[in-house]
């Protein structure tokens, strides 16, 4: 607990040297960073020695008191798991950050920069350390303040003004709306903010309560974790940070809604299945819709904050699986559903930081990260592309990266649910396996593409600039690849350290969590000997070939010649000709067009010398433009009829998107204008849909009311045997 | 696991290795025949991969290592990935609880490697050839998974050897229809990952109506050796998967038991090829139909599998 | 085996469902539709031999009729009708086929969660009898809801019906045979007069699509 303190303390130092020190920025960009990466590194100690030694907590209650409660701060597993990963990833950022920032010293206030990164920093280790709910509001809000103004750092652009402002309200709505309440809930029912007395003021809570809770606890959390309807502020939120903040954002601010959502269910009892299942729904639609939005991205960063929502989508697969195993008893279930969680948390963080300090190099040498625009870059920076590499790799699950370790556990909680029956008699999870393969696969296409045009063939405009990449950079990116690489080939090292936040977790005792997590976890093992095998046979095939090549130079003259590409008989290849991102994509983006709804604008090449042609592509968010701009021009025009000041300038509402996009035809404009004016014309067809609708109301009605039929009878069936057992 | 089994591993592995090319003159001559013609001899491939073997690579200028990284991380992972699956006996060489989901990802991983080697080329036709590789492969995902899900419901296993072993034999009288749904599934993902009619036409020399041809249209000697091996070998593992989920052999080791698999496999192959003979490849925008439709009938089969498992 | 025959047949009966709504050729979709009848009509018999040796002439005759009539009758209407009309054979669907086949894979999932929930008059004599029934029913009603042209409107109606003739084998021995033949009758009219309508359409207006008719009104 010790270090816990020193490393905030160390913080605050960090963020009040930065300060006084506005004079000679370079400095204070030097000994903030430093400040705080030892003071990540301090806190990476402070969870490991939790996480490897015992699993028993350590606590620390500071002298004075808060105006509700108190200032207690305890390290158990759950909270080590999430320090551990804060500090590792923060670590590496804030080596990132220095050479990054120093290019921007003189023309931008850096010191407030490092100020403020510290303060981020401090507010995410005193979240997770929080064992009281005033002192997780206090961290929470400081969180979001010190976030909000570093994705502002760059507020000149009114698109970065347009993301801040998104993050900062749907943030405090979720806060407001959601966190709060649950919070006043949970404070009215154990009497105390203390987070040890909640548990057991829960233990006889009925089931309403119990749904009532994890209901706001899912929309509150994880709209700061970017559930797929509350996950608008990430893609616009995440691209216009600094490269650095993005890499935090993505890697951690992002899992603090995991965070509080798997804190509140430690403390509740096994919550009814009904719970489990919505939040399989949830995961598979988000990480399905997630990654099929990032398909169709052009920037580098939009497309990684849309993977973002596609992996806090398969995290919630896992907690949804832990969830299931809890409702029905399982212990083998929740245990490996929550295991498979916290081990994704900690690899997206560490792959999803590795690709944005990636994403960064690339916009730090390029000037831009418009991925039409790039090509052939790991010529140039061979090193950034083997980092992007391992990245990518990873975050498409692929071994023998980590990101296939925590996908493995999680594909395992999904199969082990199917054979056991459970979730709709197994379908549930069956689901969630189809999608989870699903995503598996669009990855592969989304990063075979942003690999394939932004790092290999040619350099599509010959005006980019291209930096070197300074070593601090690199020595930063390089850590968070060798750790990407080090969980993946050696996981038995890795996988015993989530035991104790498991077992919080899944409320198992600690010898039946040793046997269920061996019987289950005990084949990880075997992954380091396959990847030892897939070395083996590279090893191999690498001699194989170079035998050959030497023979066949030694037959022939000289070594492997060099040539054009094959152009299929053209000799004249231009960079120009390569296939584009969106034509790489527009065959997947074509295909999902039904839940996609891309738009195209296209004017085609005329007459017998086109001038001029154009086709531009893109995919605006649903949940977006269809579910909250409607809501919020609601709001707008009811304040509008409230407000009698106004001022110049008054048209800019933040948050809600500009008007251009206000006049566009939506998918459910269209829809719903076609059916009234099909419906006005009398056609059949629309006729008969409202017919068949009827039906299939009139059937869900049959089967819900068979559903409760069911209920009571269990129910009555569950009393005779309890009354059989008392007769007995 | 006896001796016994340990020591005819090692010719098991080396006919498995060997098989390959052999099952791709199976399919040549099979269509031959179709065609009224005598067809390459059978040992044509080996002959292939040995011409190819001994000629010079030619590189283009735009390249870079990891267009000659492609071909060996692709069979590498195939190789990998022969060791997890049961072609000849009932039992795989180095399987564990779990290995389905490693065995899935490493074709993927062979996938990803082979599609980043044509984009590194910078040409529009091994861009366009890619493109169609990621967008079939990521439909075919969860057909393939969803027959994994059948076939571990109906085996209550993890682990490939088992859930396509004689533990499926029960299976088939109980829920017959289940599994021969999850065989014709098995079937359209062999025929996508494998890239044959009607998804892909390895025989077709235009480039733009290939799919995994015009990836590596610019890879030549050994890596290309590397590369038609890769794909008769895939083409081997996934095939055998299927011919062992569709005939299930009883338990324990049966000296009949590895040639008639290599029957079994060479049937496969004549099926393939009069597949082929029979029918053309889809138009483009046809093929996502197939392969939904595979997952259809694997979403099918998983509900069937269930509800008998339920009643 | 008995039992595994009908389970196959019933499965079958489902995917020739998708199988219509895939097809792109209006021919292939008629015929489709005749094989899914033809299985549905052996139904009758092998449930009948189920619960006694001899199945009785009830089951015989409802086999007979609905071959007669849904197998051959029908459908040489409707291929007559797609010949003389000099229909374009294309299906023009609102939906997509892959859509629809999708959308026609979730209501077969669905109707496998309804069925269980479903509470019945008598016991079914296999467990997907009921789930078979709702699917093909719901596919029915999609393929009428998302086609364009009459003939496959007629065709989801046709479907509809097989629907409804699967859930009827829960009460074969209960109804009168008299009841099932009305329907059948009822179904041959409606289909008939379909078809000189449609004929008749054809002739005056020059195409087929019931989305053009409703440029009819009276006024």
């Amino acid at each position: 607990m010790t270090l816990v303190l020193t490393s905030l303390a160390l913080l605050a130092i960090g963020a009040a040297t930065s300060l006084l020190l506005t004079r000679v920025p370079r400095l204070a960009l030097n000994l903030g960073m430093l400040f705080a990466f030892v003071a990540a590194v301090i806190a990476v100690i402070a969870a490991g020695d939790v996480l490897i030694r015992s699993p028993s907590q350590s606590t620390y209650e500071a002298a004075w008191p808060l105006s509700l409660g108190t200032a207690r701060l305890s390290l158990d597993g759950l909270s080590a798991w999430f320090l551990m990963t804060i500090g590792v990833l923060a670590a590496c950022v804030s080596i990132y950050s220095v050479p990054y920032m120093s290019s921007a010293v003189g023309r931008e206030p850096v010191p407030v920069f490092c100020a403020l990164f510290c303060g981020l920093l401090a507010a995410l280790i005193l979240l997770v350390c929080a064992a009281d709910a005033v002192l997780f509001l206090l961290s929470w809000e400081v969180m979001t303040l010190t976030a909000f103004f570093l994705i502002d750092f760059h507020h000149e652009r009114p698109e970065v003004r347009r993301g801040a402002w998104m993050y900062l309200v749907a943030t405090h709505l979720g806060t407001a709306l959601f966190v709060l309440p649950l919070f006043g809930i949970l404070f009215a029912r154990a009497g105390t903010t203390a987070f040890s007395s909640f548990a057991g003021a829960l233990g006889s809570a009925d089931r309403t309560t119990l749904m009532a809770l994890f209901a706001l606890g899912l929309v509150g959390f994880g709209t700061k974790a970017g559930f797929m309807p509350m996950h608008v502020w990430l893609p616009a939120a995440h691209p216009v940070a600094p490269t650095p903040v993005s890499a935090l954002l993505s890697g951690v601010v992002v899992k603090t809604g995991i965070y509080g959502l798997l804190r509140l269910l430690s403390w509740l009892p096994p919550l009814p299945l009904v719970c489990g299942e919505v939040l399989l729904f949830v995961g598979v639609v988000s990480g399905v819709m997630g990654v099929l939005y990032a398909l169709a991205q052009h920037d580098l960063k939009h497309l990684l904050a849309y993977h973002t929502v596609e992996n806090i989508g398969i995290i919630a697969l896992g907690i949804a699986v832990g969830l299931l195993g809890e409702a029905t008893n399982e212990p083998t279930l929740a245990v490996l559903g929550y295991a498979g969680a916290l081990l994704h948390v900690t690899n997206h963080a560490l792959f999803k930081g590795l690709l944005f300090l990636s994403a960064g190099a690339v916009l730090h040498g390029s000037g831009t990260g418009e991925i039409e625009r790039l090509g052939g870059l790991a010529r140039k920076t061979p090193a950034n592309a083997l980092m992007f590499l391992i990245g990518a790799v990873a975050i498409c699950g692929l071994p023998p990266l980590n990101g296939f370790l925590s996908e493995w556990v999680i594909y395992g909680s999904l199969f082990s649910g199917s054979i056991r029956g459970i979730g709709a008699s197994g379908g549930l999870p069956a689901v969630g396996v189809a999608a989870l393969a699903l995503m598996g696969g669009l990855a592969l296409a989304c990063f075979a593409k942003v690999f394939g045009v932004v790092f290999l063939g040619t350099p599509r405009e010959t005006g980019l600039q291209t930096h070197s990449i300074p070593t601090g950079m690199k020595t930063a990116m390089a850590a968070l690849g060798l750790f990407c690489v080090l969980i993946g080939v050696l996981p038995s090292l890795w996988v015993p350290l989530v035991r104790s936040a498991t077992i919080e977790l899944a409320n198992v005792p600690m010898g039946e969590f040793s046997t269920r997590i061996d019987g289950v976890l005990a084949p990880a093992i075997r992954l380091s000997g396959m990847a030892v095998l897939f070395v083996l046979a590279i090893g191999g095939l690498l001699v194989l070939r170079r035998w050959a090549l030497s023979r066949a130079a030694r037959r022939d003259v000289g070594v492997a010649p060099t040539v054009a590409t094959w152009g299929c008989g053209y000799t004249q290849p231009t960079p120009r000709m390569q296939y584009t991102a969106s034509s790489f994509a527009s065959s997947l983006v074509t295909t999902f067009r039904g839940v996609l709804w891309p738009e195209r604008m296209f004017a085609a090449p005329a007459g017998s010398f086109p001038a001029t042609a154009h086709v531009e592509t893109r995919a605006p968010d649903f949940a977006e433009h269809e579910l909250f701009e409607p809501v919020f021009r609601g709001v707008a025009r009811l304040f509008a009829m409230v407000r009698t000041v106004s001022w110049r300038g008054e048209s800019e509402s933040p948050g809600v998107a500009q008007s251009a996009a206000a006049h566009r035809r939506g998918p459910v404009r269209t829809l719903t204008i076609g059916m009234v004016s099909a419906l006005r014309r009398g056609s059949i067809q629309v006729r008969l849909l409202f017919i068949v609708l009827t039906l299939v109301v009139l059937f869900l009605c049959e089967a819900l009311s068979s559903v409760d039929r069911v209920h009571t009878t269990t129910g009555q069936d569950y009393q005779h045997t309890l009354s059989v057992g008392v007769n007995r | 696991m006896t001796a016994v089994r340990a020591v005819l591993f090692v010719p098991e592995m080396l006919v498995v290795l060997a098989l390959p090319p052999l099952l791709m003159s199976v399919i040549a001559k099979t269509k031959a025949w179709f065609g009224g013609r005598v067809g390459p001899p059978w040992l044509q491939p080996y002959f292939d991969l040995h011409k190819l073997i001994q000629k010079n690579a030619v590189y283009s200028k735009t390249t870079t290592w990891i267009f000659r990284a492609g071909p060996i991380i692709s069979l590498a992972a195939l190789l990998t990935a022969a060791t997890l699956i049961p072609v000849l006996s009932n039992d795989s060489l180095l399987g564990f609880s779990g290995d389905i989901i490693l065995l899935a990802y490493l074709l993927a991983l062979g996938r990803m490697f082979t599609v980043l080697a044509a984009m590194d080329t910078g040409s529009s036709f091994e861009g366009m050839g890619a493109s169609r590789e990621v967008t079939f492969g990521a439909m075919s995902e969860p057909a393939l998974f969803l027959a994994f899900v059948v076939m571990a419901v109906a085996t209550k296993s993890l682990q490939l050897s088992e859930m396509i072993g004689p533990k499926l034999l029960p299976e088939w009288q109980i829920a017959g229809p289940a599994m021969i749904l999850v065989v014709g599934a098995l079937l359209v993902v062999l025929l996508t990952e494998a890239c044959r009619v009607p998804v892909d036409d390895p025989a077709t020399h235009l480039e733009l109506t290939m799919i995994h041809e015009v990836m590596v249209l610019d890879h030549s000697g050994p890596e290309f050796a590397f590369i038609t091996y890769g794909a008769a070998l895939k083409f081997t593992l996934l095939g055998s998967i299927l011919v062992h989920a569709a005939i299930p052999h009883p338990e324990g080791f049966n000296v009949l038991s590895p040639p008639l698999r290599v029957l079994e496999l060479g049937g496969l192959a004549v099926l393939v090829g009069a597949i082929e003979s029979a029918m053309a490849r889809f138009r483009l925008n046809r093929v996502p139909m197939l392969i939904a439709g595979a997952t259809v009938l694997s979403a099918i089969a998983v509900v069937l599998v269930l509800m008998r498992r339920t009643v | 085996m008995l039992q595994s025959a009908i389970d196959s047949i019933l499965v079958l009966a489902v995917l020739l469902n998708l199988a219509m709504l895939a097809t792109s050729r209006m021919a292939a979709c008629i015929r489709t539709f005749a094989l899914q009848s033809l299985l549905l009509a052996l139904l009758p018999i092998a449930v009948g031999l189920r619960h006694e040796t001899i199945p009785g002439a009830h089951a015989f005759v409802i086999t007979a009729g609905a071959v007669g009539l849904k197998v051959f009758l029908i459908p040489w209407i409707l291929l007559r009708v797609l010949r003389t009309g000099e229909i374009h054979r294309e299906i023009e669907p609102f939906i997509g086929f892959t859509a629809s086949v999708m959308l026609g894979a979730v209501i077969i999932v669905a109707s496998f969660a309804f069925a269980k929930r479903m509470p019945l008059p008598t016991e079914a004599p296999t467990d997907l009898l009921v789930p078979v029934s709702i699917a093909t029913l719901f596919n029915g009603l999609l393929m009428l809801v998302s086609r364009l042209k009459a003939i496959t409107q007629v065709l989801g109606y046709l479907v509809v019906e097989n629907g409804i003739f699967v859930f009827g084998l829960l009460l074969l021995e209960q109804t009168p045979v008299l009841v099932e033949l009305g329907i059948l009758l009822d179904l041959f009219v409606g289909v008939f007069i379909m078809g000189i309508i449609v004929y008749h359409i054809r002739r005056e207006f020059d195409h087929m699509d019931t989305h053009l008719l409703d440029a009819l009104r009276e006024s």
